[in-house]
């Protein structure tokens, strides 16, 4: 697939970028645009570290840069110069980073080329002017460049725990475990003295016997409940540290035939934790390899933790990299520990900070103390539990250990959008997120205790009940309109603690602060500033997708995702209950094409379907059924009057064609999200009256009033109350991953060959090849040229 | 990874169909809003290429024209066109401007063929008065036919559709050797390179300006123009690689001219005893070049060795004026070894990979000739000798190489070769059948479901086929 060549370049690439903090562009005046000069996603090594001097001095040291530059350029006889030039100035930067990734590139020299050929590849160019970059809620196609405070490195060593059989590691069976209120299944269990560390990748249930552990900035104490560890390569993995083994044993005792002096020592158990979840390595195939741990095991740790896909890491390795606590973050997260009375904690920065990484974690402490913890998601590109383009209301009641795509969740309150940006309608959403804080403060805050225990039989827990605090995670879209959607959020939601990522990008620029940052009329208590994250020297797999590839796999998961049915499922949807839908397994044996499919009658079935999104005023009804075939659509729950059943009077233009119309208005509005919410996704895979292509056998018989649709949402929801009767169909559109199949063949590249068994000409939608003629493409936006002034 | 392209339309029928509508007769109003409906459909579906964007845009302004009253206001229609027209020439120049510095919309435009005064009227309708009524309806009309000439018809009929007027890339000789003799002139008296530094600067980013111009003209040379779009994963990535390497195989070509990196008087042309190098001046004024390209190009230096060693192992004789003559030759292997030796010392990972690269291309052109005696045979395995230096891991091909003369040979086809490769992916297939442990948890949860009303699981009657085709069940 890709050449030698490629990989080379692009092993280089990551290997010029100190160069490149002498170079990064040549033209001097170029410094003046901070987006100029911002081109490469990957690491950026060169810079960081300025950043937390005082400005004076910052200003002080960009200037030399500059001068460093022109020397560089006069001095064109002598080119070799440059090396001095990038000593002088990233001396103070990474020598220890040199150090690290030194070490590891011997390791892992072998894989190197290896990887870089089959997942994908890291930017290739040190310069790209029209590499598309989809980014989460944002304007501005560019990425920045994240010049970011210093941190700690991340530790050398992953793991200081060293297994040794019958030491420090046993393994359980069932039946040892009776005693004990954990799943009985085989498992193994780990003794850890405290501050040792252990890094486990892959799927797992995790339950801690003894003592206390933390895990992704979280701490975790002795509970019977597992928690289930996604750790792939695609996000910073979780180092398991033991903090400390004071702390009630749990109920039940642990066989002594395994010889476990409990006293000492902080144990956990980790056990199997099958879920099918790798499986999503197959459909999306950027993915593919991001799940294989195997080969960066140690030989003689391979099958010592004897859990299947679960792997024991011991060292840094190229492609993956630990989660990394920064200590303003620690701090911040320390600060809240106290606070008993619930609040509204509002997370808010630019993109790539880390605010969907904070909020998490912030969720995941506050866990500790609460019972359950509600998520307020407003960032519509890279939503944590459900698919992009809604905002959700979700009322989360375990930790969450994983990337977004790992937690697919029915919302318990969610308005579509439709978009991976408010920017076409911004007033919409802000109404949105107004009715989801609304249902919040009436029936979550406080909730009625009665309801808790319903479908719970966790009685034991000593955490507070009867409070629920909201966690508000904003989009990074922070300058012009969207700044001023976050300040009205912010207005809304009224928090009691703001945590907000500042990056040196904002302080350089004090217009932007001016025009967009006005102060919220509500002040919060807390104000906490936050470090943003840094971008990774070692340019590790996660780094190198982009939020279009996150987005992508996020929807995906949530298409192949088997959700457990509501306990309740007869309640009214207007009250919204208190229940966390979580997937428990994925179903990626079928890809979607070959999923057998809801058939659905929508003279029946469905009371409305609205197109949102600009320039969708102009579908008319004639046409719909097109715009609707193969869509990605939006099922709501309606209880107000205004998305009931269509008035009889639709007009059906050409009636021969269409049996029945489909319910449809042109240029309606979408449901009030005052009496409606969003279920989830669903998938029109085809429409009845219009199948494009010949249907492969048989005559077309049945219902002509029927469409065929894939959606996780249990069936139990969708006739809830009066059932999900309206469907949403925004911008965004099914990846195309999921109109392939995979399963095709037993090779990786069978579905090369077609789709379902049919030729690719006879496959709608899908077109080989680049478009022949002039502009068959998508338009292109590009703000990074250099103009004649900067020549 | 390459994907398909998601399309607004099913089939092309539907394209042609959509073509006729707008095409088929000029006067024909509601076929023309058959088409406007068609397209404001696909749009809802996904992102339209540009060229049909446009198409939406100007059948819109037009349609709404024909209905237009005279009591009308004018200034309506005028920026309906006005706006149609700026946004087609803007999205069609702005993908293809693919260098680190603007050209002018101008040269692009003449280089996919859009006519200038397009060009000429987006200005005027961006920055100065509102052009009339009269010329905006013109280009209107025009804009319709060039999207037809290159744009629907192309696409519809591929083997028919006119040749997109291409102009040719312009010579990058004359820059090079302005180049050089700025160069020169610098190197020998160095108190004057601040005077020149400044011209010296420009002329570089004509060259890097030329090779977007080569870029451009890469995807002309393919058959298409528009790039691919970004929700597409890596195929836009895959495409500029070849673009780009296309781009620089012509720099190449330009920069191994006489005159170029190998001075033209044969005397210059003999590198120092010492090293293995090119001759010192000829480093001191190429490698800032050199350098400065490969700073936006990572993959150049590959590219010149892998043109180097091409040309180097090139068997074909018959321009050549003298044949004792190897100066030029030997300077271009020192070039390759210069580049290699001294090349990614910027990028120590890299040095490894490049020196890997340059010895197997060597070794597969070397092997290749194996007995054909080609001309440039001392020079390569001199070449070769001196790369693989002190490196034992490569000590035993190099050997077999120098003492072997048997040719290679090419095996004659034979039918039974088909069934040792079948036989042989067969078995490669069993290995991954066995690897490949699928799991599924959930099919045995099929608890009875009650569905909402309308709602049934289709089960054993449908059998799986594309998204967007309609299963009927009976």
């Amino acid at each position: 697939m890709l050449s030698a060549i490629a990989a080379r370049k692009a092993a280089q690439a990551a290997a010029r970028t100190n160069a490149e903090s002498a170079l990064e562009s040549p033209t001097p005046a170029a410094e003046e645009h901070e987006e100029v000069e911002v081109v490469e996603p990957a690491s950026v090594v060169g810079k960081r570290k300025l950043t937390d001097r005082p400005s004076g001095t910052r200003r002080r040291e960009r200037q030399q840069k500059k001068k460093a530059k022109r020397y560089f350029l006069e001095d064109k006889a002598d080119f070799r110069t440059q090396q001095d030039v990038i000593i002088v100035k990233s001396d103070s930067d990474s020598v220890s980073n040199s150090d690290v990734s030194d070490e590891y590139t011997d390791i892992n020299l072998a894989d190197e080329d290896e990887l870089m050929g089959e997942v994908r590849a890291p930017p290739k160019r040190a310069w790209s002017p029209s590499m598309p970059v989809l980014d989460s809620s944002d304007e501005e196609s560019i990425i920045e460049e994240n010049e970011s405070l210093s941190q700690s490195l991340p530790p050398r060593s992953l793991s200081t725990f060293h297994p040794i059989r019958g030491q420090n590691l046993f393994y359980v069976s069932p039946n040892q475990l009776s005693s004990l209120k954990v799943p009985q299944k085989n498992g193994t269990i780990l003794k850890l003295s405290p501050e040792e560390t252990i890094c486990i990748a892959g799927t797992y249930m995790l339950t801690v016997l003894q003592g206390t552990i933390s895990i992704l900035g979280t701490l975790l104490t002795v509970s019977p409940k597992p928690h289930n560890i996604y750790a792939f390569k695609s996000s910073p993995l979780p180092v398991i540290t033991a903090v400390s083994s004071e702390s009630t044993l749990l109920q039940g005792t642990i066989p002594t035939e395994l010889g476990i002096s409990m006293p000492s020592g902080i144990v956990v158990m980790i056990q199997e934790l099958q879920t099918g979840v790798e499986g999503l390595g197959r459909v999306c195939k950027v993915f593919h390899g991001v799940f294989d741990f195997a080969r960066y095991e140690d030989q003689e740790d391979r099958q010592m933790l004897n859990v299947n896909g679960a792997y024991l890491l011991r060292n840094l390795g190229k492609d993956y990299e630990p989660y990394v606590l920064p200590t303003s973050w620690e701090k911040a997260l320390e600060n809240t520990s106290s606070t008993t009375a619930g609040g509204v904690y509002l997370v808010k920065g630019a993109k790539k900070s880390g605010k969907s990484t904070f909020a998490r974690t912030l969720l995941n402490h506050l866990l500790n103390r609460f019972e359950r913890v509600a998520y307020l998601e407003c960032d519509l590109g890279q939503s944590e539990f459900t698919p992009a383009g809604m905002v959700a209301l979700n009322i989360v009641n375990a930790p969450c250990f994983g990337p977004p795509f790992t937690h697919p969740t029915i919302p318990n309150a969610a308005h579509y959008i439709g978009a991976t940006s408010p920017r076409s309608s911004p007033s919409h959403y802000l109404s949105c997120i107004q009715a989801l804080f609304r249902s919040y403060e009436l029936d979550v805050q406080t909730p009625i205790v009665s309801n808790i225990f319903s479908g719970s039989d966790d009685v034991t827990t000593d955490r507070i009940l009867d409070t629920i605090p909201l966690v508000v995670n904003t989009m990074g879209w922070n300058k012009g309109l969207g700044a001023d959607l976050t300040r009205k959020i912010q207005d809304t939601v009224q928090p009691s603690h703001v945590f907000e990522f500042v990056s040196s990008q904002t302080t350089e620029n004090p217009d932007w602060r001016d025009e967009s940052n006005q102060p919220p009329t509500f002040e919060p208590q807390v104000h906490t500033l936050l470090d943003p994250i840094i971008p990774s020297p070692s340019n590790p797999l996660h780094t190198r997708y982009t939020a279009a590839d996150h987005r992508a796999l996020n929807i995906l998961s949530h298409l192949h995702a088997v959700l457990p049915s509501p306990s309740s499922p007869e309640s009214d949807p207007s009250i919204l209950s208190l229940e966390q839908l979580v997937a428990t397994s994925w179903r990626t044996s079928l890809s979607l094409c070959s999923q057998p499919p809801y058939a659905v009658d929508w003279t029946k079935a469905i009371d409305r379907i609205v197109l949102v999104g600009s320039g969708t005023e102009d579908v008319v009804p004639s046409e719909v059924g097109r715009v609707l075939n193969g869509a990605l659509v939006a099922v709501v729950t309606s209880w107000g009057d205004d998305m009931g059943p269509p008035e009889r009077d639709l007009i059906n233009p050409n009636g021969e064609d269409v049996p029945a119309p489909i319910p449809y208005n042109q240029g309606s509005s979408p449901p009030s999200p005052t009496s409606s919410t969003c279920l989830g996704l669903a998938l029109i895979r085809s429409l009845s009256h219009f199948s494009p292509l010949a249907v492969p056998l048989g005559p077309t018989l049945g219902t002509s009033t029927e469409l065929h649709l894939l959606t996780h949402i249990p069936p139990s929801l969708l006739h809830r109350g009066n059932g999900a009767r309206v469907f949403v169909k925004g911008e965004i559109e099914l990846p195309i991953w999921g109109m392939l199949d995979y399963s095709v063949g037993m090779r990786d590249d069978g579905w090369k060959s077609g789709v379902a068994g049919l030729e690719w000409s006879r496959v709608p939608y899908l077109r080989w090849g680049k478009g022949e003629g002039v502009g068959a493409d998508k338009r292109r936006v590009r703000r990074n040229l250099m103009r004649k002034g900067q020549m | 990874m390459i994907l398909p392209r998601r399309v607004p339309w099913a089939t092309l029928a539907e394209l042609d169909q959509l073509c006729s509508w707008i095409y088929a007769d000029k006067a024909d109003f509601d076929s023309k809003l058959l088409a406007i409906h068609r397209l404001s459909a696909w749009r809802a579906i996904t992102y339209l290429p540009h060229a049909l964007e446009s198409t939406l845009a100007l059948l819109v302004s037009i349609t709404r024209d024909d209905i237009a009253h005279d009591t009308d206001h004018s200034l309506f229609l005028r920026q309906s066109y006005a706006a149609a027209i700026i946004r087609l020439v803007n999205g069609f120049v702005d993908p293809l401007q693919l260098g680190a510095y603007a050209r002018s919309i101008a040269s692009i435009a003449n280089q996919i063929g859009l006519p200038q005064w397009l060009v000429e009227l987006r200005h005027a309708a961006t920055h100065e008065d509102l052009p009339s009524l009269e010329l905006l309806r013109e280009a209107a009309v025009q804009s319709l036919n060039w999207l037809l000439h290159h744009y629907f018809l192309p696409i519809l009929n591929p083997s028919s559709a006119v040749e997109p007027r291409q102009a040719p890339l312009q010579s990058l000789g004359p820059l090079l050797k302005q180049y050089k003799s700025l160069c020169k002139i610098t190197t020998r008296d160095v108190s004057l390179s601040s005077a020149y530094k400044s011209s010296i600067t420009a002329l570089v980013r004509s060259i890097e300006r030329w090779i977007s111009e080569a870029k451009v003209a890469a995807n002309l040379a393919a058959g298409d123009v528009g790039w691919v779009v970004g929700s597409q994963y890596d195929s836009a990535f895959s495409d500029d690689h070849e673009k780009e390497q296309w781009a620089l195989e012509k720099l190449c070509d330009a920069l191994l001219e006489k005159g170029a990196l190998v001075p033209l008087s044969r005397k210059k042309r003999v590198g120092p005893s010492d090293t293995f190098y090119p001759p010192a001046t000829s480093i001191q004024i190429w490698s800032p070049l050199l350098h400065h390209l490969q700073e936006f190009h990572p993959e150049l230096p590959s590219i010149v060795c892998g043109r180097i060693i091409a040309f180097l192992s090139d068997r074909d004789e018959t321009n050549d004026e003298n044949k004792s003559d190897t100066t030029f030759e030997t300077c271009l292997a020192r070039w390759v070894f210069w580049v290699v030796d001294t090349w990614p010392s910027n990028s120590q990972v890299d040095d490894r990979n490049l020196r890997q690269e340059v010895v197997i291309n060597l070794m597969q052109a070397l092997g290749r000739n194996l007995g054909n005696g080609f001309r440039n045979h001392k020079i390569a395995i001199d070449l070769l000798q001196r790369l693989c230096h002190s490196r034992p891991e490569w000590e035993s091909p190099l050997n077999m190489l120098l003492q072997s003369s048997t040719p290679y040979r090419h095996i004659e086809w034979q039918n039974g070769h088909m069934d040792t490769m079948d036989e042989r992916l067969e078995r490669l297939q069993t290995l991954h059948q066995e690897s490949e442990t699928c799991v599924d948890t959930s099919s045995s949860e099929d608890v009875i479901q009650t569905y909402a009303s309308g709602w049934k699981l289709l089960n054993t009657t449908w059998k799986p086929c594309p998204i967007g085709v309609h299963w009927a069940t009976v």
